[in-house]
């Protein structure tokens, strides 16, 4: 993936066993484009983008351990739990929700500490 | 396994001065972690009023500082959070962040949060191997 | 060879908010020499049911919940590494310090706290790092 989106930040560092990864927002991993859109579509994305970090490093969704799901605005926590499930249906990571504001107008942004 | 509290020159005494419940640096597991750093004068334990800019810097140097009291280092960094009150300033952050983390920069989450009740407008965590 | 990846339930299971609301996240995950527990908000440990409140009621709600989770996985507030505080306004900062001094009063975790926007009229949600044993 377009490593770190040209931010200065390492898409995702292996240390202790563990992997870190950054905070991933929708975009295209091929072409760079950002897919700004619904919640739900957002969140497709990024966690398509997060299985393919995690499955580049070696790990994987079902190890995950802990998530920080970051969304714009609380009212669509229910929209992001839809989506959520579909993608760790079984002993879901630790996760807490932060409403906060995410760049370049995207809605959802996820980091994550995984299993290496 | 142990947890250890590292003190942390000029800024543990001023964090205990005004009676804030965290300690800024505990080693353990293997990693190290750094609380939330203002931008805050290690000297004075004040946190002047600068643009971000200047403000990013304090923390960076702070978190330097921090990891550096417990052995580790900005290199070693795995993952920082930097928390800001206003997304506009991304790219402000950025440049600076850039310098402190020059190659293989720790994994990093972005995002915009509610004001401190003091004036100022970042603060970043970070998480690095001990 | 990776590390185990364990789910940590509290042994009161009016505390397992995931599974009594049916919300995607398991309360802990043991990996390795650290334990990561979800995001915690006031819950009566006899009903279950939220408890809204001032700042000081919710934080001394969630932390004594928050010991039992970490004792109900064999570990204990005494070794939280590294804490969040998510606050719906930072002007209660000082209200959370008061309540959150009780339960870390020497070698409190590192910690970062920010104010953001909570649901269903909460005030305080937390969630932790700590070494398993």
């Amino acid at each position: 993936m377009a490593a770190g989106y040209g931010w200065p930040q390492s898409v995702a560092v292996r240390a202790g066993g563990y992997l870190f990864v950054s905070g991933l927002v929708a975009i295209d991993p091929d072409s760079g484009e950002r897919n700004n859109g619904t919640l739900s579509s957002e969140a497709h994305r990024v966690f398509q983008n997060l299985k393919l970090v995690l499955e580049s490093a070696g790990s994987s969704l079902e190890r995950l351990v802990q998530v920080h799901a970051m969304i714009y605005d609380r009212i669509e926590y229910d929209a992001l739990n839809r989506v959520y499930r579909q993608y760790v249906p079984n002993g879901p990571p630790a996760r807490t929700v932060w409403s906060v504001q995410i760049v370049d107008a995207f809605k959802v942004q996820l980091d994550a500490i995984a299993v290496a | 396994m142990k947890k250890e509290i590292i003190d942390v020159p000029g800024v543990s005494r001023h964090l205990k001065k005004e009676g804030i419940p965290l300690s800024a640096v505990v080693r353990a597991g293997g990693f190290v972690f750094v609380s939330g750093q203002p931008p805050m004068d290690r000297r004075t334990g004040k946190i002047p009023l600068v643009g971000i800019t200047k403000q990013t810097q304090m923390v960076l140097d702070n978190i330097k500082v921090c990891l550096e009291a417990a052995g580790s280092s900005l290199d070693k960094a795995v993952k920082c959070t930097i928390y800001i009150t206003n997304a506009a300033y991304f790219d402000e952050v950025n440049d600076v962040y850039r310098r402190y983390f020059r190659r293989k920069p720790p994994a990093r989450v972005f995002c915009t949060v509610g004001s401190w009740p003091k004036k100022f407008d970042i603060e970043i965590d970070c998480i690095a191997v001990a | 060879m990776p590390i185990a990846r364990e789910i940590i339930t509290p042994k009161n299971e009016m505390l397992n908010v995931s599974r009594n609301l049916n919300l995607p996240h398991s309360p802990g995950i043991r990996a390795g020499d650290l334990i990561f527990l979800s995001g915690m908000v006031s819950v009566d440990a006899a009903t279950g049911e939220r408890s809204l409140g001032t700042v000081a009621h919710e934080t001394r709600q969630i932390l004594s919940n928050m010991a039992h989770m970490l004792e109900s996985a064999g570990s204990s507030l005494e070794r939280v590494v590294k804490i969040n505080v998510l606050l719906y306004d930072m002007l209660e900062f000082e209200n959370m310090n008061s309540v959150y001094r009780e339960f870390f009063p020497q070698d409190p975790p590192a910690r970062t706290t920010c104010g953001v926007q909570l649901s269903s009229g909460l005030k305080v949600e937390i969630e932790c790092i700590a070494l398993a044993r």
